[in-house]
């Protein structure tokens, strides 16, 4: 199991979690879950996820603030892409996170295939 | 649609140019009196005295004396005076100060006058002149519910002056200070609009994704054509339907900001709806062995409320609670929820205080606790509406509401003001 890579979902929402499973279980994926940003960073402390998908609005921090609390040398290990139906990167996200962004895909409507796409490539990289 | 679009500069200036006044005398010798000390300043004058001022190097000398910029209207019977009124407030230039004299005989006195005027301009500055002692100070008091000043007949001009000065000052403050007032809660409500916009954004948002999300994917593997497992589909189907009933329910709670809906108002017992509630209640209380002490003063006076929205608030204050004492992680020991109600006759009102000895609200949500999708709970639990819309709900019915942390204890206390109005009680 372990030389699986590892996609954390960060998001308050179940539904989207079970949304991302039914994406990602085929797939060869280890997931794992948080539904706020605190819990997301000790569960990337611990498990040194290969891909974050991250939600921008939840309760307590938002995603850029959990961006910030990634060093330079985390992130680059670490391909984030932010599933969100509120922030608007060049507005919402400080410009270091922007740049640190892998990908975003805006909610409630974007394509399951090309997200699906964007993790392969995002885990293919920082493997 | 056009009084919206007059700025509130605009809106300021004309207050502050209004220096309207009537005077209401039945004796054309004071009427031409009040003309004499308010009559219009010559232009010779103003020039005489702008030449003045730039003989002596003053800067602040008013060009024109003092009396001649007030506008001086008279009527020599009140029922004329509140005829002219009545005009004023059509023009929308209504009068600023009226005096008015007591005895008038072959109409309205002055006290009825006064009382037409009060009703017809709730602004209007209002002043009682009297030679005779008709009526006694506190009679004319007693029969007057607002506030009106009383002068002694013979007037003495500067007495007048100072006396329109003063009032037409403070009428302009105080409308002034209404329009500025009506700015800022303006201001307001779209800054709370704006929040709720992006809020609701959000929570339609992330049902919607999971419908549109789980379609792409059902489509994706009708496409590939492989085996299609109907338990694990029809599982996801419901769950999509399940979607679209939070999506529904988001937009049914807003209604109750969006359209406060004149709801039917009865005279209603608290006591009642406190029974009907517990009784609601009862199961889950016991099952959870919280405890419900229930603390009503005995003659409550009646609400002029919509029951059906009093038995919401009651409603979701108890879930509420329900749920805080009841969290898995932090159940608490001893839960107990207290419900007490006695009537403030100082200030006419029923005050219901609702509270319990949970977790409490904490710090740094106390000051959005009323606001929507504010909420405590664990993710897809609540939907963080049940305290705003008791906000929005208790507001239509003039009452408030407001978090108060119980002082040295832990737990969450709740206490609404729900005002009591006589007059319509009487009509039910």
């Amino acid at each position: 199991m372990s030389d699986q890579p590892k996609v954390l979902i960060v998001d308050d929402e179940v539904v989207i979690h079970r949304l991302f499973t039914k994406l990602l279980e085929k797939e060869g994926y280890q997931l794992l879950f948080a539904v706020n940003g605190e819990d997301g960073l000790e569960l990337f402390e611990r498990e040194h996820p290969q891909v974050i998908l991250l939600d921008y609005r939840m309760l307590g921090m938002t995603g850029d603030e959990f961006m910030t609390q990634l060093t330079d040398s985390q992130i680059e290990q670490t391909a984030i892409i932010m599933v969100s139906g509120h922030a608007v990167p060049d507005v919402d996200l400080t410009q270091r996170n922007q740049q640190k962004l892998f990908a975003y895909f805006e909610k409630p409507f974007f394509e399951m295939e090309k997200l699906k796409q964007s993790i392969h490539e995002a885990s293919a990289r920082s493997t | 649609m056009t009084s919206a679009m007059v700025t509130v500069t605009e809106q300021l200036d004309t207050i502050e140019r209004n220096y309207r006044f009537l005077a209401i005398d039945d004796e054309l010798d004071v009427l031409q009196y009040y003309k004499e000390i308010f009559r219009p300043a010559p232009a010779v004058t103003d020039q005489l005295l702008k030449s003045l001022a730039d003989v002596v190097g003053g800067t602040d000398v008013e060009p024109e004396s003092e009396a001649s910029k007030y506008q001086l209207t008279v009527a020599s019977s009140g029922e004329k005076g509140v005829e002219l009124a009545q005009q004023a407030l059509n023009e929308q230039q209504p009068f600023t100060v009226a005096f008015i004299d007591m005895r008038m005989p072959a109409g309205m006195d002055g006290l009825e006058t006064v009382k037409h005027l009060r009703i017809l301009d709730p602004r209007i500055m209002l002043v009682i002149v009297t030679a005779y002692s008709d009526y006694s100070l506190e009679q004319i008091q007693s029969h007057l519910l607002y506030d009106v000043l009383y002068l002694n007949k013979p007037l003495a001009s500067e007495e007048v002056i100072q006396t329109v000065r003063m009032l037409n000052q403070s009428w302009k403050e105080r409308e002034q200070n209404k329009v500025l007032r009506m700015q800022m809660v303006s201001h307001a409500k779209m800054a709370s609009l704006g929040n709720m916009a992006v809020r609701i954004g959000h929570e339609i948002n992330q049902p919607l994704s999971y419908i549109n999300g789980m379609l792409q994917l059902q489509k994706m593997e009708l496409k590939a054509g492989g085996e299609i497992d109907k338990e694990e589909w029809s599982e996801e189907v419901d769950l999509a339907l399940e979607q679209t009933v939070r999506i529904k329910e988001i937009i049914d709670s807003l209604r109750v900001f969006a359209h406060p809906e004149k709801s039917k108002r009865y005279a209603l017992s608290l006591s009642e709806a406190v029974d009907h509630v517990q009784r609601l209640f009862l199961g889950q209380l016991e099952k959870r062995k919280i405890q419900l002490e229930i603390n009503l003063q005995e003659d409550l006076p009646s609400l002029h409320a919509n029951p059906s929205q009093v038995q919401r608030i009651l409603t979701n204050l108890m879930s509420n609670a329900i749920d805080a004492l009841t969290e898995p992680d932090s159940a608490t020991v001893d839960p107990v929820i207290h419900l007490a109600a006695n009537h403030d006759t100082l200030r006419n009102e029923v005050r219901v205080i609702f509270e319990d000895n949970g977790a409490g609200i904490p710090e740094s949500l106390r000051d959005r606790v009323f606001e929507p999708f504010v909420t405590t709970k664990e993710p897809g639990k609540g939907t963080g509406l049940g305290l705003s819309e008791i906000h929005g709900m208790l507001s239509e019915h003039g009452a408030t509401i407001e978090y108060s942390p119980r002082p040295q204890q832990a737990g969450a206390r709740f206490v609404i003001h729900f005002p009591i109005d006589k007059e319509l009680l009487k009509n039910e």
